[in-house]
């Protein structure tokens, strides 16, 4: 089974996997003299504002998928679709100082940038448009058929995929993708196909878009990733990412409520990053233009990967298949983006091909998330024990004069949270015997330090 | 506010240096970057780069240090690659240095182009035969010209000679008959040419015409003309005993537009009438089979 001259093949969903699939089909097809059809179906329109047009993300474009797309020749047009050039993070940590960590090489190459087109139109001079935009067209651009329609279900036709769409819309694909994330309800239709799909496991998180205003933003916030390591237990991950008018605030966790988010949210180490005068409440203001909470939404997240993406014709990419733990899951769809789009044009389109080829790209990935679950669980006791963050900070602080490439723990840390490195190269990073023992004697030093100034 | 990726070179802010060591390749974000090679005769720009453009990569695969100086043209954001983790991407997914080998090969494109053409240049120059111009001034009269025949709305045509198995005439009769044939084919040309026509000569045994106002059906008339009297002047009156004729392949403007074009329908036209033996060729107009 393969790709021939005037192939069709039908992706479904236009997020970023579903907009870089077609856009990789259609640009290695041309490196290959073979015109194929592109649709990509996408019911969502990405220049509205507010949530109909979003795609519930916390929005941050990694290190390594900035560096990436550049190396392709596709830089993302910076004062568009960029919304804040992140060129540090500040790591706030339970009755601790806060640290400041500067990007190691001193160059801005994290992206915050809006999936949709924002909570609301922009208020000041400041102009924006959304990143699935932006990749949406791309694709267009090469040459995809862009369908503004809801998938109302799969079959099989005579051995091939078949779309069906609101308003009598049918149309058979010698190829099909799955693009569909895992907030979205087409991806149970999927496992209607009958190959062994199963979808990946989910948790939900908690994402908030706060209305603070250009200047209040750059006092409070800066250009820099707001990340807190605090003993609220069931958190496992809290970040502040400020936008031009905005600030996304992302929880992860298991289980996160009501509750967790007040508690979270009323923490001195979270207050001292708003202005005093902002009440925050669960409640959207929706359209006034004051301070607070614009929109709020649970996401899901992946917990694992999906078993058997792919079948006969059919692939799935991006979240439906496998993601990043907690983070660059924009990295993840273009890995697999890719590699689903060399294998359908460069080795086939059936089950053997995907395995030989795909397959061991998905693995990677889940292989990695293994070790990073392995280093979320090991944060966890940095949350709880005080004496171990006083080490960590200690030897941040420790670190600061040195030139970037030397400074250990601000690395780890920087990768760890900006989802610039895998996991696996940071977990060898922390195994190297000299980190190990700079952090055992920053511990001991904070640690005895913190004893002498009690006494 | 910053909204910027990538690292800020103010405009006339050097990247790197020739012969700084490299460590990492850069690509353009927003902006513009001029590639320039030093040397002890001053400056000499090797290219302009743009958004999406990569640079800095000749240094990473080849040398391990810096070719040529880049410099900010602009106010530029740059963004950098480094080493270490751009080939452990790379050899993960051999496919994205697909770009960078493209572009590459365009610049070799370019760069080759110019050397050929100082190198030509070079070389027709020193084989200068006094009554004919060189190739490359041919060529450079030819461009000078087609503009001309644009504005006045004229035909032109350029015609190129090539005298049939001049090797093996040569090397069976020696290089004095060599060199008589093409004195007496040189010589028939500029008698039966106008005064203002132009002969070039170059390669061993090539002329190359450029005909004014003179249209497709013209020049073959003309080159028949050229034909006979050639056969008359060297099959009658110097050699008899030795059979020598020529091939010649035309072309012109407007049939043919911009000097590429011309030049490649006329090299078409000849390596034709060299399979078809001792023959005129008219090259067709692109768009006709």
């Amino acid at each position: 089974m393969q790709l021939v001259a005037n192939s069709r093949v039908g992706i479904v969903g236009g997020g970023p996997s579903g907009a870089m699939t077609g856009f990789f089909l259609l640009e290695m097809a041309e490196r290959l003299g073979l015109p194929i059809e592109v649709d990509i179906y996408e019911s969502r329109d990405f220049t509205k504002h507010g949530p109909t047009g979003c795609n519930m993300c916390a929005g941050v474009v990694s290190e390594s998928l900035i560096q990436t797309l550049a190396a392709e020749g596709i830089p993302l047009p910076s004062s568009q679709v960029v919304q804040r050039g992140i060129d540090s993070y500040v790591l706030h940590t339970s009755d601790l100082p806060v640290v400041t960590i500067h990007t190691p090489v001193n160059e801005v190459r994290i992206a915050a940038v809006y999936r949709g087109a924002g909570p609301r139109k922009p208020t000041g001079e400041q102009l924006w448009t959304s990143f699935d935009h932006f990749l949406l067209e791309m694709a267009r651009r090469k040459g995809a058929n862009i369908l503004p329609m809801r998938v109302t279900g799969l079959a099989w036709d005579a051995g091939r995929p078949r779309v069906l769409a609101r308003g009598e819309h049918a149309r058979t694909y010698d190829f099909l993708v799955g693009a569909v994330g895992v907030n979205s309800a087409t991806l149970e239709k999927f496992g209607e196909l009958g190959f062994s799909f199963e979808p990946p496991q989910v948790n939900k998180g908690f994402l908030s878009e706060i209305y603070l205003g250009v200047e209040q933003i750059q006092r409070y916030m800066g250009s820099s990733l707001h990340i807190f390591l605090l003993d609220i237990p069931r958190l496992k991950f809290a970040a502040l990412i400020p936008k031009v008018e905005y600030v996304t605030i992302c929880l992860l966790g298991e289980q996160i409520d009501k509750a967790l988010i007040q508690q979270f949210m009323e923490t001195p180490e979270v207050r001292q990053c708003f202005p005093p005068d902002m009440q925050w409440s669960m409640a959207d203001k929706g359209c006034e233009q004051q301070p607070g909470q614009a929109c709020h939404c649970g996401p899901r997240l992946n917990l694992g990967p999906a078993i058997n993406p792919f079948a006969d014709r059919v692939a799935m990419v991006g979240d439906a298949a496998v993601t990043r733990l907690y983070k660059d899951g924009i990295g993840a769809a273009y890995i697999t983006a890719k590699a689903c789009a060399v294998t359908a044009l460069f080795f086939g389109i059936a089950e053997p091909d995907f395995r030989q080829h795909y397959q061991p790209v998905l693995q990677r990935i889940a292989l990695d998330n293994r070790i990073g679950r392995f280093i979320f669980w090991i944060t966890l006791f940095y949350q709880e024990w005080n004496f171990l963050r006083r080490g960590m900070v200690q030897m941040v602080k420790d670190e600061q004069p040195m030139p970037g490439q030397r400074r250990q723990m601000s690395r780890v840390l920087w990768d760890t949270f900006t989802g610039s490195a895998s996991y696996r190269e940071i977990l060898f990073r922390t195994l190297h015997p000299r980190f190990f023992i700079r952090l055992l004697m920053a511990t001991l030093r904070a640690w005895l330090a913190h004893l002498r100034t009690n006494r | 506010m910053k909204r910027e990726l990538g690292k800020l070179f103010k405009q006339g802010e050097i990247i790197f240096r020739q012969g700084e060591p490299a460590e990492c390749m850069y690509v353009v974000q927003k902006g513009e970057v001029e590639l320039v090679v030093e040397s002890e005769y001053g400056f000499k720009q090797l290219a302009v780069l743009r958004s999406g453009d990569v640079f800095g990569e000749v240094a990473l695969f080849a040398e391990k240090a810096r070719f040529a100086t880049a410099r900010a043209v602009q106010d530029t954001w740059v963004v950098t690659l480094d080493e270490k983790a751009f080939v452990g991407r790379l050899h993960q997914d051999p496919s994205l240095a697909f770009h960078m080998i493209r572009q590459m090969a365009h610049r070799i494109y370019e760069q080759d182009h110019l050397l050929m053409r100082g190198y030509f240049d070079e070389e027709h120059r020193a084989h200068n035969v006094p009554g004919f111009v060189s190739y490359i001034d041919l060529v450079a009269l030819v461009e000078k010209e087609m503009t001309r025949a644009k504005r006045l709305w004229q035909a032109l045509s350029f015609a190129i000679i090539d005298i049939d198995h001049f090797d093996a005439l040569r090397a069976q009769f020696g290089a004095v008959i060599g060199e008589d044939l093409l004195t007496a084919l040189g010589n028939t040309i500029k008698g039966v040419l106008r005064r203002q026509d132009v002969v070039g000569r170059f390669g061993d045994d090539q002329f190359g015409l450029l005909l004014y106002e003179t249209d497709g059906q013209a020049a073959v008339r003309v080159l028949d003309k050229v034909r006979r009297s050639f056969l008359n002047l060297w099959g009658r009156v110097e050699h008899p005993e030795i059979v020598a004729t020529f091939s010649c392949g035309i072309a012109c403007y407007p049939d043919h537009v911009g000097l590429a074009q011309l030049h490649k329908a006329a090299h078409k036209a000849l390596s034709d009438s060299k399979k078809a033996g001792n023959q005129i060729m008219l090259a067709p107009p692109p768009n006709l089979p």
